[in-house]
């Protein structure tokens, strides 16, 4: 027998072929595995290399004074017990970044469910309808937050011209008052709404047909068929879309920063979590400061997304297993 | 037959990737390794990151330089790029921090002097303090808010090349119009605050002009003013940060009275967001016949209004315990740690720094010579503004050189709209960013 597995050599009969089938198998096993891990090691390189060890650098040097180009000093925790009890423009930053998370995800959600509802009837034009909803979300943001600070402008911008020629109104100052600063980003957030209309389309069409014949043969009105078909159907793309979008939002940066330069003026009303962890890293050179904020904005994050997932028994899955979708 | 992870083993496959990952990062570098200068080639490639758009009138006076650079030594060749986030002090710097961490830096930058104490202290400057003795560039040339800016406990880590200032320019014609006398400008608050009131048109509820808006342009910065007002932000000994200063808080509360006689911050502010540049510029449309704003502003006029009708004069100052008195800043050049050829950049920089060279590009871009003996070349005086510009140079303060100096100007920065949109108390805002900012600055002496 083959001298490389001596024990099988102590086997008799069938039990030697099982033994030696199971060992070319697992060869054959092995092999596979060799070369499935050949094929994707340029993706498994990027993900140790570029986010794996990122990550836990990030970790280490939230726990030392690190200014980019001079090396790390340990500080143990210090970084973190400052950011919590000696720093105001953190707990300012964050409740800004809850506050507009609490205003953005619900409407963003509700504005994209509505417009995915109205873009799955069977009208003319629907996908140049569902076209230009979409093209927004290509626009780079940097381009975006420009364009609507030219529109918001309160003097001369478009939004406040017409809101005076059409109803006599007398616009507010929008991105320069800071009682309308929140609203104003959410109003431009509601732009890009497209990639939710999307996600929401392709749901509603996963709906059986059946359901909703059924429905009608109960005397169901549209209301009715919504409120008792579509929304429940819905559920787990409303908690996908939940999820994503608390992710999304504790990260806002790009638009804050481009139109305040990064000052978060007025009055820091849009001074956001990942502004102030810019600051810190880019213009404080406190990298060490700023990878403690990223940290503990992970563990917000993660555990906003725990309590989600606790208290989603709203969510109906057809399929009765939880994380199926399967088609009924 | 794939098998599904169950929790326990998924957290603990996860937990054990990332503590390998933070192992991995804890063997983190505790010293910056220089690599050895590389054999030198022939002709040595040198890169110039500068703030100005290539395109830009200093852009273009900025590659006509490095082109002269380039022909008088043929075994250089610089090359001028445009990356405003490859320049420190502004609030996009991290690619420059990027390239000196990674050891591939530009062999010279455009660097904003207030920055350079926080950049040499993180050893990302390279000490040219020998260098510039042999190049017989010394002290004694320059004014000294150019000095005071250049080095840093006593060792130069930046040449700053080109000096700017802040003046109070007010329309004559306009003054004439009110019946205020154009040759006789307003020198103290109350003579401003009468004079901003008689040129102050307003139809109903909306203001066609506003006289003047002791926060628009460049008042919009404590330095500014400061001075003037004869504040003091550090003191020199002991290099305490004194952003509380009284004069400060003076300065700050008139300014929010200020804000109340003219209906309120969104009423200003309102206003000022209407404002256009260039030809469209307020000062020019004479919606806001007094400003206080740089030199830099006389090119446009000269540009887009060549008959304007305008003087320039000291920064208004309260009758108890103001002066005549002014900030400067501008920019510098600085030599990162890390570049290929350190003899060869410094020969760039000294060649840009060249009596001539420095005097033909300032001139170009209405800015001012840091040679002391510049101030009194024909050229510098043949515009009044300038010439008024010039003058008020051995008067001007600068932005304290400390680590700590971005840290102030974004606390100060907050600070100041936090008062203006009534969520602070000036004394105590500016109290608490003083502590906090002289803590931060104990570790850097």
């Amino acid at each position: 027998m083959l001298p490389l597995f001596p024990i099988v050599n102590c086997l008799h009969g069938g039990e030697q072929m099982a033994a030696i089938r199971s060992i070319r198998e697992s060869k054959i096993v092995r092999r596979k595995l060799m070369w499935g891990l050949i094929f994707i090691s340029p993706w498994l390189i990027g993900l140790i290399g570029f986010t794996a060890y990122p990550i836990g650098a990030s970790l280490a040097y939230s726990l030392t004074d690190y200014a980019i180009m001079s090396p790390p000093k340990w500080v143990g925790l210090e970084n973190y017990v400052e950011m919590l009890t000696d720093d105001d423009l953190f707990s300012k930053s964050l409740s800004n970044t809850v506050i507009f998370a609490l205003l953005s995800v619900p409407t963003s959600i509700a504005v994209a469910f509505g417009l995915a509802l109205m873009l799955n009837q069977r009208v003319m034009g629907k996908a140049v309808f569902r076209t230009i909803i979409f093209v927004p979300t290509l626009v780079p943001s940097v381009a975006l937050a420009i364009m609507w600070l030219w529109l918001f402008n309160p003097q001369f911008g478009v939004v406040n011209g017409m809101l005076w020629e059409l109803f006599g109104i007398n616009g507010p100052g929008w991105l320069t008052d800071e009682d309308w600063s929140k609203p104003t980003l959410l109003l431009m957030s509601l732009w890009t709404v497209g990639y939710g209309v999307v996600i929401f389309l392709a749901g509603l069409q996963d709906i059986p047909q059946s359901l909703y014949e059924a429905a009608d043969i109960d005397g169901a009105g549209v209301a009715q068929k919504t409120r008792h078909v579509t929304i429940p159907l819905l559920t787990p793309v409303i908690f996908f879309q939940l999820v994503i979008s608390i992710i999304a939002i504790f990260q806002i940066f790009t638009a804050p920063h481009v139109m305040t330069g990064g000052s978060g003026q007025p009055a820091k009303s849009l001074l956001f979590y990942v502004m102030y962890l810019y600051r810190q890293a880019f213009v404080y050179m406190k990298m060490g400061h700023a990878s403690g904020m990223a940290w503990l904005l992970f563990l917000i994050i993660l555990a906003c997304t725990l309590v989600i997932f606790r208290t989603s028994g709203w969510v109906h899955y057809s399929g009765g297993e939880r994380g199926t979708t399967t088609k009924t | 037959m794939s098998k599904q992870l169950s929790r326990r083993d998924f957290l603990r496959i996860g937990a054990g990737s990332m503590g390998a990952a933070a192992l991995a990062a804890c063997a983190m570098p505790t010293t910056v390794e220089v690599p050895a200068a590389p054999v030198r080639p022939e002709i040595v490639q040198l890169e110039y990151a500068g703030v100005h758009a290539p395109s830009g009138l200093v852009g273009e006076l900025k590659r006509e330089l490095v082109v002269q650079f380039n022909e008088a030594n043929p075994d250089l060749r610089l090359e001028y790029t445009w990356g405003a986030a490859r320049t420190a002090g502004t609030l996009a710097s991290e690619a420059l921090m990027a390239d000196i961490a990674a050891g591939i830096p530009p062999d010279l930058v455009d660097f904003e002097p207030a920055s350079v104490p926080l950049w040499a202290e993180n050893e990302a400057l390279v000490d040219l303090s020998d260098r510039m003795s042999a190049a017989n560039l010394t002290t004694d040339l320059f004014y000294k808010a150019v000095n005071d800016q250049n080095l840093w406990k006593g060792k130069w880590y930046a040449f700053l090349y080109s000096m700017d200032g802040r003046v109070l320019y007010y329309r004559k014609d306009l003054f004439r119009e009110a019946g205020l006398d154009p040759d006789n400008p307003p020198t103290h608050i109350d003579e401003i605050g009468a004079a901003a009131e008689a040129m102050t048109k307003k139809t109903g509820e909306r203001y066609e002009s506003i006289g003047f808006i002791p926060w628009a342009f460049q008042g919009r910065w404590v330095y500014t003013w400061g001075f003037s007002w004869g504040a003091e932000f550090m003191n020199p000994e002991t290099l305490e940060l004194t952003v509380n200063h009284d004069q400060v808080v003076a300065l700050w509360e008139w300014m929010r009275d200020w804000r109340d006689q003219y209906g309120g911050i969104n009423v200003i502010t309102s206003f000022t967001e209407a404002f256009g540049a260039q030809a469209q510029d307020p000062f020019i449309m004479g919606v806001v016949p007094m400003m206080i704003n740089g030199n830099w502003m006389i090119s446009n006029f000269r540009k887009y209004a060549p008959d304007l009708d305008y003087g320039a004069s000291w920064i208004p100052y309260p009758r108890e315990g103001g002066q005549e008195a002014t900030w400067t800043s501008g920019w510098s050049w600085a030599i990162p740690v890390g570049t290929d050829y350190l003899d060869d950049s410094f020969r760039a920089l000294s060649y840009l720094a060249e009596r001539g060279n420095i005097q033909w590009y300032n001139l170009g871009r209405s800015n001012f010579s840091p040679y002391i003996e510049h101030g009194e070349s024909p050229e510098f005086r043949e515009n009044p503004a300038m010439s008024f510009f010039v003058d008020t140079l051995p008067f001007a303060g600068i932005m304290p050189p400390t680590p700590m100096s971005d840290m102030a100007w974004a606390g100060l920065s907050d600070a100041f709209d936090d008062l203006m949109h009534d969520k602070v108390d000036v004394k105590e805002a500016l109290d608490a960013l003083n502590v906090r900012l002289n803590e931060e600055l104990q570790q850097y002496l």
